[in-house]
């Protein structure tokens, strides 16, 4: 037996330093899961892992091992070839591959075309991955999600758009013709099997009334598995499927042919199920008849785009989603608010308000986790200390405030003495004046004007136990500037068109996201607010993805033309529940990408001098300034909004 | 009145009533009464008042609004020509004099400092006052003013003044129901049943993705385009992703999820 690590070892001094540490850690895996299979195939393929990498990313490389180990499962000899490159296919299949794009980037468009074509209510996923040697995945679907499998390959279909189109249009099929969990007490495997196959066809033929195009989408992928006639129950099945589909196709096997009579003569009436499911269960019997074969464990739905069928039957195990635990959630983001922060300072405790849950974003399978962080958000004042008795001194050294005002187009400014285009009313009236003898107004030009630009501002304060720190030895430290800068802002701001809040955060594993409100947009920043904010103190980690989802949606309910985030940190996202660096920068970027959609800016200033190294993933070019000098965090800070507030 | 006749309309335009719009309309006519059209994009306001035009036989006056219009664009400006200053009639103006019905196309579009000027027009007092040229115009017995506009897409900052709105009537338009559009596609575009059938479909699965991600659905106008190159024998899918899908949005996954549904109809 070839010890586990042999594959990884074999990769890892070609390839390594081309990859990302989670992409080679995700390359082990697979390799190991192919050398559980044949170890000679591992080396072979480990042998050729740079040339692979060459044309294939690392998603598409793991559909091409996958796709290699199914079209050769059980075949070493197969498996040989085709990880050795000494196959044909297996350099076609890496060549589509190579053009796919990764199912999360499909998402978004199945989710709109579930709900254009009337399937509104239900949300599209991604299933979550499986190892490569499981078996092929098909889509699940219940009431309100459908969710689709990470791992079809080019074996399932040469163009994945048109697989997902196709699943998708299948779940439809389901939701609106089809009854759920219909009990499946007293029936044998088999007939379920083949129920839910006369089933999938009376559904679909439905659905073509609907949109006639479907057929020959639907028959595509049909016929692909329908092509070797052998008497097993998987191929008795995909050809009986594709006869159901395609009436004008010719079988020469008796039970295909009896299906096809039956469901013909059934469907007369395409909304009578009780007529499918006599016919399906006479199918079922002849099957048995036959001595088929018929191995529930390793059976799966023959056609890629049809789901699992788990919709339609009540296996009477207990899974009623209504039995659940309720979620988390206490309430909506925004509601958060009011009946806890309408006295700041009253009492010196911190008291809770509410909790919200966000989801939170693991790259390494490409997967939105849904719910789990839990934000807490927190008002109050925190007890008075000598050191947090320092109150922030409004007025500081460098800050100027540059009053944000944009040229405005539509706004122009008529009869002016010079200007970029001439202003034609006024200089008809000038030479008609001349005609006339009067003496005309020369002011005949025009240029375009400015207007305040009205914003919202969120300045987002780091409030980890780093920032607790002094910059210099004995001085102030770090929350001590992101107090001061956001103070003196505020001051500055108040009176404008510009609106403000000044909110914190620190976290302490997922399960408590600290989120204080120090100054909302609502609020006015008297003297108590200042001292509420002079008392802040920092704890904690720094898990930012969830304060910035937290901050957009805040600013959702702001409705300024411009809304924007500034976080202020000293360092990287961090949390004591995570021990991958890569993971909460990349959740902060999806955090910030997803803000952005909704019309929200985020940038970044941060005094870490490491910060080079992930600020720019997070937030994107442009969108920060890494400070040398934290005292310049005041200066900084009030020019970054002028030119955000300009942009 | 020859400075109006360009603007009669000779023949009948055609039109589907969806209610009765067209009654309504006789009836505010008959009273003078101002009237806003309000309705999404391509789905029949201007044909709509082509055809009464038509059948009330005045001649309309169609001005499509901007920003940058003033109120000299509306009510007309002095110009010089060889022999001295001369006054030019704007379309309003024009329509005031000689009775026509005056149809401010996304009346919205246009300044509220524009739109005010007609403000006297639309009262008992149907007068215009060209102050430029001190006159005062009495409007014609027949004159009636018609604005539009599309209450979807405009923002909070684009809208009527309540000064302005209270002065006028409304009729709410909407996309004709599924049989009707199909007809109107069927009429416009030359093609046959089942093809309108399909594009109407498409339509209405493209209507439900409104404010999730488009901000109108597929308009009856951009079905007779598409319906046309069908006619002149375009590929279905192509003809409908050149007419439809690729007017209709810019962002890749909606794209994709509109050929999806186009897919589902012509695939």
């Amino acid at each position: 037996m070839v010890p586990v690590e042999l594959a990884g070892d074999l990769e890892c001094g070609q390839v390594a330093h081309r990859l990302e540490p989670d992409e080679l850690s995700q390359l082990r895996r697979w390799l190991n899961d192919l050398q559980a299979e044949d170890a000679v195939s591992a080396r072979e393929a480990a042998e050729r892992m740079g040339f692979l990498l060459d044309s294939l990313n690392v998603p598409a490389l793991g559909r091409w091992m996958q796709a290699g180990m199914r079209l050769h499962s059980g075949d070493v000899d197969g498996l040989r070839r085709y990880f050795g490159l000494r196959e044909e296919r297996a350099v076609h299949i890496m060549r589509v591959e190579a053009g796919e794009r990764a199912l999360s980037q499909a998402i978004p468009s199945l989710g709109f075309l579930m709900t254009a074509l009337g399937g509104g209510a239900c949300r599209v996923q991604a299933r979550d991955p499986a190892p490569l040697n499981a078996p092929p995945g098909r889509p699940v679907l219940t009431p309100g999600a459908l969710l689709v499998p990470d791992n079809y390959t080019a074996l399932d279909a040469d163009d994945r758009s048109l697989l997902y189109r196709a699943v998708v249009a299948h779940a439809l099929a389901h939701l609106r013709y089809s009854q759920p969990r219909r009990t499946a007490a007293g029936l044998k495997p088999m007939t379920v099997a083949v129920m839910s196959l006369v089933e999938d066809a009376r559904v679909e033929r439905l659905l073509m009334h609907d949109y006639p195009g479907l057929r020959k989408l639907f028959l595509h992928f049909l016929r692909r598995g329908a092509e070797a006639p052998a008497l097993t129950f998987s191929s008795l099945a995909a050809r009986l499927s594709r006869a159901l589909a395609d009436p004008s196709c010719r079988d020469d096997n008796y039970w295909v042919n009896k299906g096809r009579v039956l469901f013909e003569a059934a469907s007369k009436d395409l909304h009578d199920y009780a007529r499918f499911r006599e016919a399906g269960s006479i199918l079922a019997n002849d099957l048995g008849q036959m001595r088929v074969r018929f191995n529930p464990m390793l059976y799966h739905v023959h056609c890629p785009y049809r789901d699992d069928n788990s919709f339609l039957w009540d296996f009477g195990d207990g899974q009623d989603a209504s039995k659940q635990d309720p979620p988390l959630t206490v309430s909506d983001p925004v509601s958060v608010s009011a009946a806890g922060r309408q006295n700041p300072g009253a009492g010196a405790e911190l008291t809770v308000v509410g909790a919200v849950s966000y989801p939170e974003w693991d790259h390494r399978i490409e997967l939105l986790k849904k719910d789990w962080c839990t934000l807490i958000e927190k008002t109050g004042a925190w007890p008075a200390t000598a050191a947090a008795e320092m109150a922030p001194r409004a007025t500081h050294r460098g800050a100027l405030l540059l009053s944000p005002r944009r040229l405005c187009r539509a706004r122009r400014i008529r009869r002016q003495w010079e200007g970029e285009d001439i202003d034609l009313n006024a200089a008809i009236d000038a030479y008609v004046d001349r005609r006339l003898r009067l003496s005309p107004e020369p002011r005949i030009f025009m240029r375009p004007g400015k207007e305040d630009a009205s914003a919202s501002l969120l300045i987002l304060l780091d409030l980890s136990a780093s920032t607790n720190d002094p910059v210099r030895e004995g001085g102030e430290s770090m929350l001590d500037l992101e107090k001061q800068a956001a103070l003196v802002l505020a001051d500055a701001v108040s009176g404008s068109a510009t609106r403000l809040a000044i909110h914190g955060f620190s976290s302490n594993t997922r399960h408590e996201i600290n989120y204080y409100r120090l100054l909302d947009f609502s609020d006015r920043l008297d003297e108590r607010r200042k001292a509420v904010i002079g008392s802040v103190r920092a704890d904690y980690s720094t898990r930012m993805g969830g304060a910035i989802r937290h901050a957009a949606a805040c600013l959702g309910g702001e409705t300024t033309a411009q809304r924007f985030i500034v976080v202020m940190t000293d360092g990287a996202p961090s949390d004591i529940d995570v021990y991958e660096p890569g993971y909460l920068i990349q959740d902060a970027r999806v955090a910030v990408q997803d803000a952005r959609k909704q019309g929200v800016r985020a940038f970044c200033l941060t005094t870490d001098p490491q910060a080079t190294k992930y600020v720019r993933t997070i937030f994107g070019a442009g969108n920060y300034q890494i400070l040398d000098n934290p005292h310049q965090l005041c200066a900084r800070l009030s020019r970054v909004f002028a030119r955000l507030a300009a942009s | 009145m020859p400075e109006i006749d360009p603007y009669v309309i000779h023949s009948e335009p055609y039109y589907r009533p969806g209610g009765n719009e067209i009654a309504l309309y006789e009836r505010a006519y008959a009273l003078r009464m101002p009237l806003i059209l309000k309705g999404p994009t391509g789905c029949g306001k201007t044909r709509f008042v082509e055809y009464m035009a038509w059948k009330l036989r005045k001649p309309l006056v169609t001005l499509a609004c901007n920003e940058d219009m003033t109120a000299s664009d509306l009510v007309g400006r002095y110009l010089l020509d060889a022999d001295g200053t001369v006054w030019h009639d704007g379309p309003l103006t024009l329509a005031v004099r000689h009775g026509g019905i005056c149809y401010l196309d996304e009346v919205v579009e246009a300044r509220q400092d524009t739109t005010v000027v007609i403000h006297p027009l639309t009262d008992t007092r149907r007068i215009l006052p060209l102050d430029k040229k001190g006159e005062v115009v009495q409007a014609h017995p027949d004159f009636q003013l018609v604005v539009s506009y599309n209450p979807g897409y405009q923002s909070a900052a684009k809208d009527m003044k309540q000064s302005t709105r209270q002065r006028f009537g409304s009729l709410e338009f909407d996309y004709p129901d599924e049989q009707a559009e199909a007809e109107i596609v069927m009429h416009e575009a030359g093609v046959d049943e089942d093809v309108a059938r399909s594009l109407v479909g498409i339509a209405q699965r493209s209507r439900a993705l409104k404010g999730r991600g488009l901000d109108e659905g597929i308009s009856t106008r951009m079905l007779i385009y598409a319906g046309m190159l069908i006619r002149d024998g375009i590929d279905p899918v192509e003809g409908c992703s050149l007419a439809m899908t690729r007017s209709l949005t810019d962002d890749p996954d909606m794209a994709v999820a509109l050929d999806g549904c186009i897919g589902a109809y012509f695939g």
